[in-house]
């Protein structure tokens, strides 16, 4: 952890586009998970094996944390959110690596996550119910809440990508400070304080995601329901 | 802390590729297999239902087969026991009418036997009367009575009838001098001989040889042989007769 820097840098330009190394690291976490799905669903059979007890048990607890807050739209939810857990979590533990960064110590990473989740709040509310049906949520209880709606929306979404980010950064941060300060004899608690946060913020992100998800599509439902 | 455009695109494009991926490669093989697996579960869980229903309608009908084999039991050990006891009691009353046959027959034996006894007893006592009777002749020295027995044998002689003196005749047919053998049981005198001899010449016509002799077992009286003629005229004879007579008529009465 003494490589830590405060910045980004950038690895490479493809003609005016910057690529950071947050960027190059997710790409590489998504190369790295996707290899590791495919070689832990491989050869599955009837009889499970201990890596396909594992990876079921994972897949299972995934789509339990899901079904619980969910409902019945688990199953579509599942997968999106499941997937924001794997790479928070795999991304977050990434700064434990000697030689590399978490990439969501990047604000441009974060604020993409954020986006991604704001956008499918949207997603799954219209593939629900149809567009007309989910935007007039807006408009109630009458017309005038539209732009405190949209406040909402907008303040939400920079909220879950600045709280990541902030967290992420504060902690590499003051991990680097205590380093520098009392060298290595707090080295293990450091490690472990970051894992543990690592995981916190991970689950927190993807909780609230969830939230935000389900929120957008019960509430629409409920709307449905009473005017019935 | 500045945003990078290039990194929040190309970062929302990576996430969704790698929701795409994980979405193809890993949730849906693993939730099917899952889901398969929770159907085979499912699947042997109502095979085992079924077994069980299946299990549980042989225990019924084991259940209800053995009450039934248990009432076809004790109707089979009801019959056994009445034809046993029909059995039972036609043996007892088969032998009770055996047991009664020979009581019956053992009752006419035991009569029969009673009677011989009797019977025997009847002529043990006619024999010791007759020999009583014997007894106390012999002790009388009855000699006036063998005198009358003589004097009755020559009236009988006298007025025999015809057919037994035609037999008489026939023994001294040959014209031979013809033995005759009188035995008495005290000594004749010469009167009574000669009366003897005329009285036997007059009935057999024929040249007599006359032998006299004694034996006082014949207690009085005489017995006279004349070829195969034996003409028993003495108490001893006419007791045994008697006796045998009495004998004779107990077995015919028997």
């Amino acid at each position: 952890m003494g490589d830590v820097t405060i910045g980004v840098d950038t690895l490479f330009f493809v003609g005016p586009f910057a690529i950071s190394t947050s960027l190059g690291t997710s790409l590489l976490l998504t190369a790295v998970v996707s290899l590791a799905a495919w070689l832990m669903v491989r050869r599955m059979g009837g009889k499970p094996t201990r890596r396909q007890a594992v990876t079921e048990a994972i897949v299972s607890g995934l789509e339990d944390a899901v079904r619980q807050v969910a409902g019945v739209h688990a199953e579509r939810i599942m997968p999106f959110i499941s997937t924001l857990w794997v790479f928070l979590i795999c991304g977050n533990l990434l700064g434990l690596v000697p030689g590399m960064d978490s990439p969501t110590r990047d604000l441009s990473v974060t604020a993409a996550l954020a986006v991604t989740v704001f956008l499918s709040v949207h997603w799954f509310g219209i593939t629900t119910q149809g567009w007309g049906n989910y935007f007039r949520h807006y408009l109630s209880p009458n017309p005038i809440m539209l732009p405190f709606h949209i406040i909402s929306e907008i303040t939400r979404t920079v909220a879950l990508a600045v709280r990541l980010f902030g967290n992420m950064m504060s902690l590499e941060l003051a991990a680097f400070l205590v380093l520098m300060v009392a060298g290595f004899l707090v080295p293990i608690p450091i490690l472990m304080l970051h894992i543990v946060e690592a995981l916190v913020q991970a689950y927190i992100f993807g909780m609230l995601a969830l939230i935000y998800v389900v929120g957008g599509i019960q509430s629409h439902e409920e709307r449905s329901n009473s005017s019935r | 802390m500045e945003l990078n455009w290039t990194t929040f695109i190309l970062e929302i494009l990576n996430f969704l590729v790698l929701v795409w991926l994980l979405k193809r490669l890993f949730y849906r093989p693993v939730q099917e297999m899952i889901e398969k697996r929770r159907k085979g579960i499912e699947q042997q869980f109502e095979n085992s239902r079924k077994i069980q229903e299946r299990a549980e309608n042989l225990q019924n009908q084991y259940e209800y087969r053995l009450e039934e084999w248990e009432s076809e039991r004790q109707a089979a050990r009801s019959n056994l026991e009445n034809e046993l006891a029909k059995e039972s009691r036609r043996l007892f009353d088969k032998l009770q009418d055996e047991l009664e046959a020979e009581r019956k027959k053992q009752e006419v034996l035991t009569e029969r036997q009673v009677k011989e006894q009797l019977e025997k007893a009847e002529i043990r006592a006619l024999e010791l009367g007759a020999r009583f009777a014997a007894s106390v002749l012999k002790e009388l020295r009855a000699e006036q009575l063998e005198a009358r027995i003589i004097d009755l044998l020559l009236r009988q002689l006298g007025e025999i009838s015809g057919e037994k003196l035609n037999g008489l005749a026939t023994v001294s047919e040959q014209g031979r001098q013809q033995e005759v053998y009188i035995v008495s049981a005290y000594p004749l005198n010469r009167i009574q001989q000669q009366k003897l001899e005329e009285c036997l010449q007059k009935l057999l016509s024929a040249p007599l040889a006359l032998s006299f002799s004694e034996d006082d077992e014949l207690i009085a009286g005489l017995r006279m042989t004349i070829g195969p003629w034996v003409i028993r005229a003495n108490l001893k004879d006419e007791l045994k007769t008697f006796a045998d007579m009495a004998r004779i008529s107990g077995k015919h009465f028997v």
